[in-house]
């Protein structure tokens, strides 16, 4: 099947028509460098195969200045004869023909799809392509990308199109005569306001307004950690209620081994996790919308300064930030910035942000032990989600200034610009198709790493059984006995509770959890905590569902209340409460700081191409984390006892 | 005769012939792809609240520029 390539400078739709005529889901975005690498997917006619279509990275010219330029150019080098659909933005003909025109003369087959026509129309304009297509020789199809229309006449047009075997190809392509027939095409467009620029300028005298402009960026993203937290709280108790009840009807049905794996292993862990669904969902549906709007790139200009004395750029905000969903995506996005030095410190410091995965475990941590207080909208868990957040950028910024210090042997970039996007509404239908697929992809990771690991600590926690006639003799001699039926009943409930604690601290796992637990007893871990931690090395999330099984399997009742309320009452042994709001203290920290993240380290090996970096980053993190946490906890234990 | 200013001083919302760009060969090449060459005219639409970096309306588009690097250029106000 013949491949047809998307090009086009950053920022001008290519990823949407590659959504639309494919129908896939890849990352839309209202920044320059929103796609970092190549996409390749198959586009139907008639239900069946037509063609296949590539989605690249934008450029601004054919001499690349950044990594993904440089992918997409060398891409556009090795498809000669291909057709290349150059996507540009109408408003903007007299620059964005340049690159087309260019191609052209290399002897690539050219087909020009003027994108945005709905906002050319806004800002009345009138553009012949009739006449360009004849002038130039390249057919020119009106098309917006974003609400779907000309994409037909499109699409049946590349479908005929096939690959040119022996292009044209001219000696050397001077850029005068390029430019001189950009302005014989440009004839053709009547107008030459732009409304939306007039616009722009006005939202912008607001927001980058030379006193409110860091004040408001700071609201704005307050509510949003406020909203995750508060917007989808309903809808998480919905679910865990849900789990509850589903845990307390299989239980009805017996007590055998395939019950407690399923309420204890399944339900217990995997649910854990799945309660933290919604605001995953909110968290990726609220950065789209500001990925949507424009603003991003501004507030990338504005942090530009302050960012600068920690060997930073404004840059490095959107990779910053997308790791706030995740730092896979985050550690990609840094191709995008031209400063190699920059650029590694940006990879080495993008864990540290809060990413969703550490949501479960600091939602569960502050429920448990923050005490609770409502004011309306705000609420102190959300103050204390806050502070997380802002916990991640200090230490992204002062690891970042300690970075700078050495000679890192990477390169300094020449020029650092910043596109501004026209501030756009967000394509509503593609951002919830888009937070869909975030959520699939948690499910998947769910339905994967986190299950098997889930069924893995079930079963380390589970066995080896202890010999249960010895249960069952004191049991009988309870009945026996002389007491009341209600003294006995309470006998019974201790002897169970006690035989189940014995059980599980006898179990594989108990037996590892107690073996390691010495090393994180500094920082105020039991085995049962230590367990978790050492098993959320594979991923943050783990770390929710083990304790969810130990706990589940350690309890007696099912429905007294749910892990929040089984790590409140949990006794050491001593007989007083195990855990303190400095347990609490100490495990944020730690998950602030550590890298517990497979994902994150492959990507930070493919991004870097060695082991080098990304062991670094696992031996810092570590080592601040373990750190952090130790002040933290002996801290708090001295402050609040 | 109008007289030339430093880009990085120029006022916002006025047009601005460019006259002058003092900055190596690479980097003239790199900011004409963006639209900014002698003889262009621009504007600089916005000012970063720090002061740094500026926004400026060329070919078509708006790019924030350092103002070292505005520094090094020279306009006329039109
Ligand atoms: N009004 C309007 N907006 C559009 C249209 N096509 C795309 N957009 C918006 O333009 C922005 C950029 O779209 P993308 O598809 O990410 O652009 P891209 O060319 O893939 O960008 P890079 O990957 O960064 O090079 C998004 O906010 C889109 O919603 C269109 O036809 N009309
Ligand atoms: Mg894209």
């Amino acid at each position: 099947m013949i491949e047809i390539v998307l090009s086009g400078r950053p920022n001008s739709g290519k990823s949407t028509l590659f959504n639309q005529l494919a129908t896939k889901n890849v990352k839309v975005g209202n920044y320059a460098g929103c796609t970092v690498e190549k996409v390749t997917a198959t586009v139907y006619e008639d239900g069946v195969p037509a063609f296949e279509i590539s989605d690249l990275p934008g450029i601004y010219s054919l001499e690349p200045n950044t990594l993904d330029e440089k992918l997409a150019i060398e891409h556009l080098g090795s498809v000669k004869g291909n057709p290349i659909v150059f996507v540009l933005d109408g408003n903007n003909l007299k620059q964005e023909l340049l690159i087309p025109l260019q191609l052209k003369k290399q002897g690539h087959q050219i087909i020009i799809a003027v994108n945005m026509i709905d906002e050319v129309r806004a800002n009345k304009k009138i553009l012949d392509l009739a006449s360009m297509t004849e002038l130039s020789g390249i057919p020119f199809f009106p098309i917006s990308a974003k609400t779907g229309e000309g994409l037909g006449s499109l699409k049946k047009f590349l479908a005929k199109t096939s690959v040119q075997k022996a292009p044209h190809k001219e000696d050397s392509v001077d850029l005068q005569t390029i430019k001189s027939e950009v302005k014989k095409l440009t004839k053709f467009v009547q107008g030459d306001e732009d409304r939306l620029l007039a616009r722009d300028r006005k939202i912008d005298s607001i927001l980058l307004h030379r006193f409110f402009g860091a004040p408001i960026f700071l609201l704005v993203i307050f509510a949003l950690f406020q909203s995750v937290f508060s917007w989808s709280a309903p809808f998480s108790d919905a679910i865990e209620s849900g789990l509850g009840l589903l845990g307390d009807w299989i239980s009805t049905m017996g007590d055998g081994l395939l019950i407690s794996f399923l309420v204890d292993g399944i339900i217990g862990g995997l649910g854990a996790v799945l309660v933290f669904v919604p605001q995953i969902a909110m968290l990726f549906f609220l950065l789209g919308l500001l990925e949507y709007s424009g603003y991003l790139p501004r507030v990338a200009a504005m942090v530009d300064r302050f960012f600068r004395p920690y060997g930073l750029n404004g840059k490095v905000f959107i990779p910053l930030l997308s790791s706030v969903a995740c730092a896979v995506p985050g550690i990609m996005s840094t191709r995008t910035i031209e400063n190699e030095r920059t650029r590694l410190i940006a990879i080495l410091i993008s864990p540290l942000m809060t990413c969703s995965a550490r949501l479960p475990v600091y939602t569960l941590l502050i429920a448990t032990f923050v005490p609770s207080k409502e004011g309306g909208w705000l609420s102190t868990a959300g103050f204390v989600m806050f502070g997380m957040y802002l916990v991640g950028i200090i230490a992204a910024l002062a690891v970042a200034l300690i970075l700078n210090f050495f000679d890192l042997g990477r390169p300094r970039a020449k020029l650092e610009f910043i596109h501004f996007p026209h501030y756009r509404s967000p394509n509503w239908k593609e951002l919830f198709r888009y937070v869909l697929s975030r959520v699939n992809l948690f499910l998947k990771k769910a339905g994967t790493i986190i299950a098997a690991m889930a069924i893995i600590l079930w079963a380390l926690l589970t066995f080896p059984k202890m010999d249960e006639t010895i249960l069952e003799s004191q049991k009988a001699a309870i009945e026996t006995s002389e007491s009341s039926q209600e003294e006995k009943e309470a006998k019974l409930e201790d002897l169970q509770m006690h035989w189940d604690g014995m059980q599980l601290e006898r179990s594989y796992g108990g037996r590892i959890g107690k073996f390691i637990a010495p090393v994180f007893a500094p920082i105020g871990y039991d085995w049962k905590l230590s367990i978790g931690i050492v098993a959320s090395l594979a991923a943050r999330e783990v770390f929710v569902s083990t304790i969810g099984t130990v706990f589940s399997l350690g309890e007696v009742d099912e429905s007294s209340g749910g892990l929040m309320k089984a790590l409140q009452e949990e006794k050491a042994p001593d007989g007083s409460l195990a855990y303190s709001i400095a347990t609490c203290v100490s495990l944020l920290l730690f998950f602030a700081f550590s890298l517990q993240c497979i994902s994150t380290i492959g990507i930070a090996k493919r991004e870097t191409n060695s082991w080098k970096i990304p062991g670094i980053m696992f031996i810092y993190m570590f080592a601040l984390a373990y750190g952090a946490a130790f002040i933290g906890y002996q801290l708090t234990r001295v402050l609040i006892g | 005769m109008e007289t030339q200013i430093k880009l990085s001083l120029a006022p916002e919302g006025r047009r601005l012939e460019v006259i002058e760009i003092n900055l190596p060969e690479d980097v003239k090449t790199m900011l004409s792809h963006l639209g900014l060459e002698v003889g262009e005219v621009i504007e600089r639409t916005a000012t970063m609240p720090l002061g740094d970096p500026i926004a400026l309306h060329m070919g078509g588009q708006v790019f924030s520029l350092r103002k070292e690097v505005c520094e090094k250029m020279k306009v006329k106000v039109l």
